[in-house]
């Protein structure tokens, strides 16, 4: 009796490690023991976003891509009615300004007396890279943690953005122990290799700025011209038919575009995977069918393909690997 | 020569007076050297820290030499076809910059120094472009234009990516 219910009780203890063994993966570990309370890496991850929005800082950044390497000063604020205004100086190369009112962006070119005036949709503005929830991001992107390092001055721990699938590239972001502003982001190819940085080389996230209003040092000033592009979309859905989007890949905002030079606007449609962002360009054409240029190719982080769909031309590109804007792509039909 | 190697290199030569040039620097190896000279120094002025690769660059303009000119001497499509020139040209001249690996050491406003840091030199595929179906109404898209676009004014050097090849004024160098 006594040596049975000694089998019985090391079969109980040894049971559910037995299954967790015979099936040797993370997932099935987590149905048997059910899901995590919470995933810590995902939880930085929410903080990064979040920081960003909500906190006051300032900073000098460098930006670095294969092709070239720039500085730039960010400063952001929210005020008392919960606006975001946040100004980001060039500090070499042609001088720029932007200033930006939640997603309302003014670009000052002195050198070319221009405002540009536009809405934030597709472009990676540090350190407000991460623009999903950390649910969202999930479903594409394995997080964990890395190492505390220190940048800037500041403690810093790593949390690694691993892809789920090849549509997508891997990220590694260091945030601010303290408040969890994004300090440094990193983005990796499918060959591990570095092909986007931005990092802050000095910042300040006291909390101690000076909450006067953010102006351009450039809004003063007569005879400039103002360009804007971005008018609402006219109806790209009832014209096109978008299947094959990568999986997480959803569409964040579309606006009609005026090219110079160019007769009929540009529809640009923007998807995001909440760290990534395509932008798909349909240019109509004369109504005639046109036939096939295509082009396959990278600028920096950036790749980008252009085909044709019946009498439009379709440009699609994106900080995601070729395979991905391929796939977007070859998805779009003329309805 | 010299000239307009350094002319090519800032994307100042059409494609009449390009294609020449660049046929030379396939056949010619001082004229090679010469070429990697020039982006030795654009790179030390940009004070970027690039290793150049001979054998990749010799790569490159063994396929350059075997690249047919396929650019058609269409009116309507001049425009659009000299531009995509200047893209693929600028995709030339950039690919010879990169090498594969660049190791570029970040220095902190503190002045302390930062673990050197291994950027991927990514070549762009060049630009392979099938003019011979290009020849309907509508032009080609401007990729130059929508790398703008998709990039908004997220770094300044957005403004003017890569690919786009600024005209300067005459005796601006």
């Amino acid at each position: 009796m006594l040596h049975r219910r000694i089998v019985l009780a090391v079969l109980l203890a040894v049971a559910p490690w037995a299954a967790v063994a015979q099936s040797g993966s993370q997932t099935n570990l987590q149905t048997y023991f059910g899901p995590p309370k919470s995933d810590p890496a995902m939880d930085w991850v929410d903080r990064i976003a979040k920081s960003a929005r909500e906190l006051p800082f300032t900073g000098v950044y460098v930006h670095q891509t294969p092709e070239r390497v720039s500085t730039s000063r960010v400063t952001h604020i929210v005020d008392k009615s919960g606006v975001e205004h946040e100004k980001i100086e060039s500090l070499d190369g042609p001088r720029t300004e932007i200033i930006r009112r939640n997603d309302e962006m003014f670009c000052y070119q002195p050198d070319r007396k221009t405002i540009r005036v536009d809405r934030r949709m597709s472009g990676r503005f540090f350190p407000g890279l991460i623009t999903a929830s950390a649910k969202t991001i999930a479903e594409n992107y394995r997080a964990r943690l890395g190492p505390v390092e220190r940048i800037a001055g500041h403690e810093c721990q790593w949390v690694v953005l691993e892809p789920k699938d090849a549509m997508r590239y891997m990220h590694k972001l260091c945030s601010e122990i303290g408040t969890g502003l994004l300090l440094r982001a990193q983005m990796y190819n499918d060959r591990n290799q570095l092909i986007e940085q931005f990092m802050f080389t000095q910042v300040d996230v006291s909390g101690n700025i000076a909450r006067q209003p953010i102006k351009s040092r450039y809004e003063q000033l007569n005879g400039w011209v103002r360009e804007q592009t971005a008018r609402a979309a006219q109806n790209v859905d009832a014209m096109f038919q978008f299947g094959n989007i990568p999986a997480g890949f959803r569409k964040v905002v579309e606006m009609s575009r005026n090219l110079v030079g160019r007769p009929a606007p540009v529809q640009h449609l923007v998807f995001s995977d909440g760290v990534l962002n395509v932008s798909v360009f349909v240019e109509s054409g004369t109504g005639q069918a046109v036939q096939g240029v295509t082009v396959v190719s990278e600028d920096g982080p950036t790749a980008f393909t252009t085909r044709a769909v019946a009498d439009s031309h379709v440009t699609v590109m994106g900080e995601v690997p070729a395979a991905a804007v391929q796939a977007f792509a070859d998805g779009i039909r003329r309805r | 020569m010299n000239e307009k190697i350094s002319a090519l290199m800032d994307g100042e030569l059409d494609r009449d007076s390009a294609a020449p040039v660049i046929r030379s620097l396939g056949a010619d190896a001082v004229q090679r050297d010469q070429w990697d000279c020039y982006h030795l120094i654009g790179a030390s002025l940009r004070r970027e820290a690039h290793l150049s690769s001979a054998a990749r660059r010799q790569a490159i303009f063994d396929r350059l030499a075997q690249e047919p000119t396929v650019l058609a001497p269409n009116a309507m499509a001049r425009r659009a076809a000299e531009r995509r020139t200047r893209i693929a040209l600028a995709a030339a001249a950039s690919i010879v910059t990169l090498s594969a690996v660049a190791v570029v050491a970040l220095r902190t406003q503190s002045g302390t120094r930062v673990a050197p840091v291994e950027l991927v030199q990514k070549a762009p595929p060049a630009v392979l472009v099938d003019n011979s179906k290009a020849r309907t109404g509508a032009a080609a898209p401007r990729v130059n234009d929508y790398l703008v676009m998709h990039r908004q004014f997220a770094n300044p050097a957005a403004l003017q990516p890569a690919a786009l090849v600024q005209p300067r004024a005459a005796g601006d160098r």
